[in-house]
């Protein structure tokens, strides 16, 4: 269970930031603002350039959709913990539901942002990322849990 | 776009986050923990009551909404009796369940000492335990 989680934080969520990080370090490095976006944008911080017009909140929408995909094609029945999947897939899929409901207001009116309206997006952005993080973790943990031969389930990699 | 609307989106999107991530929280814990039921759940109650803490008091700081010391030693206070009645809870079913357990295992030695001993006197300790708890 920890090496497939493992995996997945670095293959799912750390490499996943790797384009948010290099146009931060573009505007901040470069100096080089984008064509549309918060004119002043070297005065926003680190983590508002990579929110505020809405890349984060893509993030999250794939790691969400990638965890519930994980579970659902796992399998579910005769394993233990059926009920803790549910449950995780419902919060996994709430917290996709809430991307989709933000995401295309961020698209749309990013370009009409103030100070106030980036700080509020940025900490929706951030809160709807570590959700989807950790849904989506929980998920990517409980679809390694796999009954075996005997009966008994465990916890455990799949194979391969 | 109303303003109304906008921020009602916003407001429901903050809450769904915050309830996702206190229930991924709560069902990792109660997943991962091993232990009877009663320690996981209590466990898990804590775990998530602390992170629901955490993110309301950095909301209320940041809206404006708690900004004086007794205000903070209320939220404090509410939350300490909180822990306190989820931990006196436990104990409560802890201890209940050790004193079942001793009952009937008091009880079991008993009648394995009644079975073991002369008909006659065995009949005679029922007769007298039950003339003593009448």
């Amino acid at each position: 269970m920890a090496v497939r989680l493992a995996k997945w934080i670095v293959f799912g969520v750390v490499l996943g930031l790797i384009p948010l990080l290099t146009n931060v370090a573009k505007i901040k490095i470069l100096r080089d603002p984008s064509s549309f976006g918060y004119p002043n944008e070297q005065s926003l911080t680190l983590l508002q350039l990579a929110s505020y017009k809405g890349e984060l909140l893509l993030l999250a929408a794939g790691l969400s959709a990638a965890g519930v995909g994980d579970l659902i094609g796992s399998r579910l029945s005769g394993t233990p913990g059926i009920v803790a999947k549910y449950v995780i897939c419902g919060f996994c899929l709430a917290n996709l539901m809430a991307v989709c409901l933000l995401y295309p207001f961020v698209s749309d009116l990013y370009q009409r942002f103030g100070r106030d309206q980036i700080a509020t997006v940025t900490w929706l952005s951030v809160g709807l990322f570590t959700a989807a993080v950790l849904t989506s973790g929980v998920c990517v943990m409980l679809a390694g849990v796999q009954p075996v031969a005997g009966g008994q389930p465990v916890a455990g990699d799949e194979p391969g | 776009m109303s303003t109304f609307l906008l921020s009602a989106i916003l407001a429901a999107v903050g809450i769904v986050s915050v309830v996702s991530l206190i229930g991924a929280i709560g069902v990792a814990s109660f997943v991962l923990v091993s232990g009877p039921l009663a320690y996981r759940l209590v466990i898990t109650a804590l775990l998530c009551f602390s992170i629901l803490f955490e993110i309301a008091m950095v909301v209320f700081r940041s809206l404006g909404i708690i900004a004086e010391g007794s205000q903070v030693i209320t939220a404090l206070t509410l939350a300490f009796a909180l822990v306190g009645t989820l931990v006196g809870a436990y104990f409560g079913v802890k201890a209940s369940d050790k004193t079942q357990g001793a009952i009937e295992r008091a009880n079991e030695t008993a009648n394995r000492a009644l079975a073991e001993m002369d008909p006659e006197a065995g009949r005679r300790v029922v007769r007298d335990t039950s003339r003593t708890t009448a």
